[in-house]
């Protein structure tokens, strides 16, 4: 600031000048790499982040970058999505990506275990162990919830939907409560499995996560 | 003299060939007769076991709760068409004990029903039985709301009969044990045990709200007088939603489809077969007795009886006969139907029912008319077109006046019949282009015989010199009696061939591999710990996979994917973009280095050698139809997407792949060496001796690998398996049958060439030869002729099998060559052995003169 004010209010030698210019140069280096800079983000997750049955371009993890970048963030966005995986998989399936650069982790695991009716317990010990590796290998984690059917039991359910919670905040981690929200149920939203979304299904998915991931860039 | 007098007189005189032709048509019309009514017995069935998958004639089903326009729309059409119709539920639940420690809960397949299901099948219940249609009242008790809980489920949760179940919000009484059931879910298959209870605890559940997730269905009972495609068709018009499924029961399953056509298809062959064969018996028997006949005649012709009066006379004659034929066979069957029904039942130890339908029994009395006066017709034309001049013949005169033209109206028929008993032009054309391929290279072979024979004669004894010249110098008739016991031997021995491998394609090759668990999501991880438990405890694991999740970017560098426009009108039809979709879909990867028993390769060559990336692109092996729908050639470039990572891969191979066999096969299989590393999951399947086995393995897995499921499939297998079980049986019987007819005929066309030679006999023993040596000539004819027919028979028997197999069945023809072997030469030494008794009958000082 001091310089600033000294450019106004002095005129200065031709070295000064030499020097403003290469600070100018600089901030600009800064502003470059810290706002604009490339941003893996890993989308770890089932058959919704997979995009079962629509075209992968449709699927939300895809349909978020291009958000993104519309808004000029320059994310790359690999969609680690895998039909029918539990959270079992997540760990081994992680070590996998991290062979590449990731910033950002979105971790959308845990459905199929709830639809299999896996122990509570046991998928949380699993999604607690994807996030510390996460952790461990400074990825930020950002962690999409899900709720599991009525049919499936108010006890279950709810145990369910405690889950995520409990991890969002025993492990510090940023948390989107239901990404299906507005989509489940809704026929016009679905395929005629009644479970995975259509097209307009993974773009309403894909406001919500873009909105949630762009917070926490 | 009237024509009723002369009809009368003539057909009297024809004693012998009059009892013959009805024998002859009796046999093949009870022949025709069983196999039509066992067709039909076997198809109901076979039909009915489908119903019982989806408990009625039709079922509208949806996976999505469906509208309330839709819900009126249905049952006002119902209701409209006065027909009855049941309301079934599918949803996943966890389920829970009541009493005892921690409620222990677990995933149960819920299945509501209302009070009118099932139309069809049902659920045997432990000490009970069978609670078949109608029998259901208990479970819609509005007193105490009950559940029947599957076997798997008591046992995993450790329930018995009497205990509390906690289902959602209610509370239910375990009344039943389920040991078996007869439906099948609309998802294909359980991921969970099943439990049944009544749709009026639906709402007291609470389970059904806004998001549940279930299959709603209406299980449709028909009139007799319904026709069912009309009534899915309206239905479909008033359900434009193709999410809506509406299915008859055999849609109900593709591979009982599947198995239903392939039955259709080998019972009309074989029954045309059985009528090919009776007709061949009859053509030769008539022939014979015209060749008597001729005389007579020309007698009547020399007296002034003009020749159409003469075939107005035969024609009639064979009407007569073939009518009296009919009303015997058709009466025969009718009173033994009950008792065969017993006695095959008894046999094979499962229900056979024999059916016959007017329709079918209007088709084969036409088919016997028809068939016999366009075959033996001609015959007699022909005869008749004999000079008089014959009179004075001292030797039986031969049908030389019959032109082939006369056999075309008859050769238009078979043509015709054939089409109409296949049901297909392919089949027909199939069946009827190999015979008359089978006939011509017969003549040829036959024609190269006779040649060789008569080049090698001088080298031979006396009787097999004399046996060899007859032979040639007798072409024609040798020929005809050469290719009656050709074709006769030829279908004995397709019969046989075409059964094995039936057989094989159904039962025997799955029977004892097909597995009862199947498991899959077992980890990376999780692997080596998996191997060594299924060692130690040494369970009959069938086969393990890796799986790989991938998704098909590119072919031949050429972007697949195709983006779908989110229109409204797609999602109202959206199971009609499925093939669309496939090319869009994630698909499962596997590698191996050795097909599993279940596939083969059909094209190129398949690669099990680790390859190295880094030099060329590894090879890959494509499922056959997988391949057709994406377009896929042998040498084209495939690019995957495998959790972000693409893998080039060149197509080298296409399989054949049996998915019946029910083992873990996948559309695409890598080289080894290129996706050991990538995120993968193993599938694996088990087979198991008994229900305590299967009980330690479920145990054994849920407390060492919680997140490994574990599917119970053996009652979908033996669902399915049923089906193909009955068709084996179906199979069996009706080529016995078959071969039954098929032995009468060779013996009848046996005896009456040797009958005709009988005059030959007569003058060898007036020429001074021994009985012994007279005896010798004709057996030894006929060894050349029974051995060069045992030859061709099992090559073109084969031949047609394999024809038939591979472009009809769609399979490949298993043969058993000991086997066939043993029952051709076993055959023939019969045959043989017959004849031999007829020469020692005829070849005799008092007969010969007779």
């Amino acid at each position: 600031m001091r310089l600033i004010k000294g450019i106004i209010t002095k005129s200065l030698p031709i070295g000064n000048y030499m020097k403003f210019f290469l600070f100018l140069f600089f901030l600009n280096f800064i502003f470059i790499t810290t706002t604009i800079a490339s941003t893996n983000i890993l989308f770890l997750g089932d058959s919704l982040s997979e995009g079962q049955g629509v075209d992968e371009e449709q699927a939300f993890p895809r349909l978020v970058e291009k958000k993104l970048r519309e808004k000029k963030f320059d994310v790359a966005v690999t969609n680690g999505g895998v039909s029918g995986a539990t959270s079992a998989s997540g760990e081994s399936r992680l070590k996998w990506h991290l062979k590449q650069k990731t910033d950002i982790l979105v971790l959308e695991l845990g459905a199929n275990d709830g639809l299999r009716g896996l122990k509570i317990i046991e998928t949380e010990k699993n999604l607690r162990k994807i996030v510390q590796l996460a952790k461990k290998n400074h990825i930020k984690v950002l962690l999409l919830g899900l709720l599991m059917p009525p049919n499936y039991g108010i006890k279950y359910t709810k145990e369910f939907e405690s889950m995520y919670k409990r991890i969002s905040s025993v492990e510090k981690i940023p948390f989107l409560p239901f990404i299906l929200k507005d989509i489940a149920g809704i026929t016009e939203l679905n395929q005629a499995d009644g479970i995975h979304p259509n097209v307009r299904g993974h773009e309403i998915i894909a406001i919500r996560v873009s909105q949630f991931v762009e917070k926490n860039l | 003299m009237s024509f009723l007098n002369f009809f009368v007189r003539d057909f009297k005189s024809d004693k012998s060939f009059n009892w013959f032709y009805l024998l002859c048509a009796s046999l093949g019309i009870v022949g025709l007769l069983l196999v039509e009514s066992f067709k039909g017995g076997i198809e109901e069935k076979v039909s009915k076991n489908a119903k019982n998958f989806i408990a009625s004639d039709l079922s509208v089903s949806s996976r999505r709760a469906l509208t309330l326009e839709e819900s009126v729309a249905i049952e006002n059409y119902l209701k409209k068409n006065k027909l009855n119709f049941a309301r079934w539920l599918e949803s996943y639940s966890l389920v829970s004990k009541t009493s005892g420690d921690a409620p222990l809960a677990k995933l149960a397949d819920l299945n509501f029903v209302s009070d009118e299901f099932p139309y069809y099948g049902g659920v045997v219940l432990e000490n009970v039985g069978l609670i078949g249609p109608g029998k259901w009242s208990k479970l819609h008790s509005s007193s105490t709301p009950y559940a029947w809980v599957s076997r798997d489920l008591s046992w995993e949760l450790g329930i018995k009969k009497g205990e509390q179940l906690k289902i959602g919000e209610l509370s239910f009484t375990v009344d039943g044990i389920i040991t078996e059931d007869k439906f099948s879910s609309f998802r294909g298959f359980n991921l969970a045990p099943k439990i049944f209870i009544s749709y009026n605890y639906l709402k007291k559940t609470e389970l059904i709200k806004f998001g549940s997730t279930a299959s709603y269905a209406y299980a449709i009972k028909l009139l007799p007088i319904n026709n069912l495609k009309k009534i899915q068709q309206e239905l479909r018009n008033l359900l434009p939603d193709k999410g809506i499924k509406i299915v008859g029961p055999e849609e109900s399953s593709e591979q009982i489809a599947r198995s239903l056509n392939i039955l259709s298809d080998y019972l009309a062959l074989i029954t045309l077969m059985t009528y090919l064969l009776s007709l061949v018996g009859l053509y030769y028997f008539t022939q014979h007795f015209l060749s008597k006949k001729i005389k007579t005649f020309s007698i009547y012709k020399a007296l002034g009886v003009k020749t159409s009066f003469l075939f107005k006379a035969s024609f009639v004659q064979l009407i007569v006969l073939t009518v009296v034929a009919i009303i015997v066979s058709t009466s025969t069957v009718h009173i033994s139907l009950p008792y065969l029904e017993g006695f095959f039942s008894g046999l094979v130890g499962e229900e056979i029912i024999f059916k016959l339908q007017y329709i079918s029994l209007i088709r084969i009395l036409a088919l016997s008319l028809g068939g016999s006066l366009l075959a033996l017709g001609p015959l007699f034309w022909g005869a008749l077109q004999t000079p008089v001049a014959t009179i004075f013949q001292d030797l039986p005169a031969e049908l030389k006046r019959i032109k082939f033209y006369y056999f075309l109206p008859l050769l238009i028929y078979i043509i015709l019949l054939t089409t109409l008993l296949a049901n297909s032009f392919k089949l027909g054309g199939y069946f009827l282009g190999t015979l008359a391929i089978i006939v011509c290279l017969a003549a040829t072979c036959f024609k190269l015989f006779t040649i060789l024979l008569d080049k090698m004669a001088e080298h031979f004894s006396f009787v097999s010199r004399h046996a060899s010249k007859t032979l040639s110098r007798y072409f024609t008739s040798s020929f005809t009696i050469f290719i009656c016991l050709l074709i006769g031997m030829t279908l004995t021995t397709f019969i046989f061939q075409i059964d094995n491998s039936l057989r094989h394609e159904f039962t025997e090759t799955y029977g004892n591999r097909r597995p009862d668990l199947f498991l899959f999501d077992l980890q990376d991880s999780q692997f080596e710990k998996f191997n060594e438990l299924v060692i130690s405890k040494k369970w009959h694991q069938t086969l393990l996979a890796p799986m790989i999740r991938g998704r098909l970017l590119k072919l031949n560098n050429e972007v697949l994917q195709k983006k779908i426009e989110p229109t409204s009108s797609q999602f109202s039809t959206r199971e009609d973009q499925d093939s669309e979709r496939m090319r869009n879909r994630g698909v499962n990867l596997s590698y191996r280095s050795n097909l599993s028993w279940s596939e083969k390769i059909v094209e190129g060559k398949f690669n099990g050698e680790k390859c190295n990336p880094n030099k060329a692109p590894c090879e890959i092996s494509l499922e056959q139809s997988y391949a057709a729908r994406i377009g896929a050639k042998i040498g084209d470039q495939l690019l995957f997407d495998i959790s972000g990572l693409s893998f080039p891969g060149i197509v080298t191979s296409f399989r054949e792949v049996k998915w019946i066999s029910f083992e873990p096969n996948f559309f695409i299989l890598f080289q080894p060496g290129v996706l050991e590393e990538a995120p993968k999951t193993y599938l694996a399947s088990f087979k198991v001796n008994s229900l305590e086995e299967k009980r330690f393995i479920f145990s054994s897995i849920a407390e060492s690998f919680p997140n490994v499921s574990l599917l119970d499939i053996s009652e979908l297998v033996k669902k399915i398996t049923t089906v193909f079980d009955l068709m084996a049986i179906a199979i069996k019987f009706i080529s016995l049958l078959s071969l039954l007819v098929a032995l009468v005929v060779l013996i009848s066309v046996s005896f009456n060439h040797l009958d005709l030679r009988k005059r030959e006999m007569t003058l060898f023993y007036m020429m001074g030869l021994k009985i012994k040596l007279i005896r010798k000539i004709y057996t030894r004819e006929f060894f050349l002729l029974i051995s060069l027919c045992i030859i061709l028979s099992l090559l073109f028997g084969s031949g047609l099998t394999i024809v038939l197999m591979k472009y009809v069945f769609d399979s490949d023809a298993f043969f058993s060559l000991p086997l066939i072997m043993s029952i051709m030469i076993g055959l023939g030494c019969f045959l043989y052995l017959i004849v031999t008794i007829r020469v020692f009958q005829l070849v005799k000082r008092k007969s010969l003169f007779n």
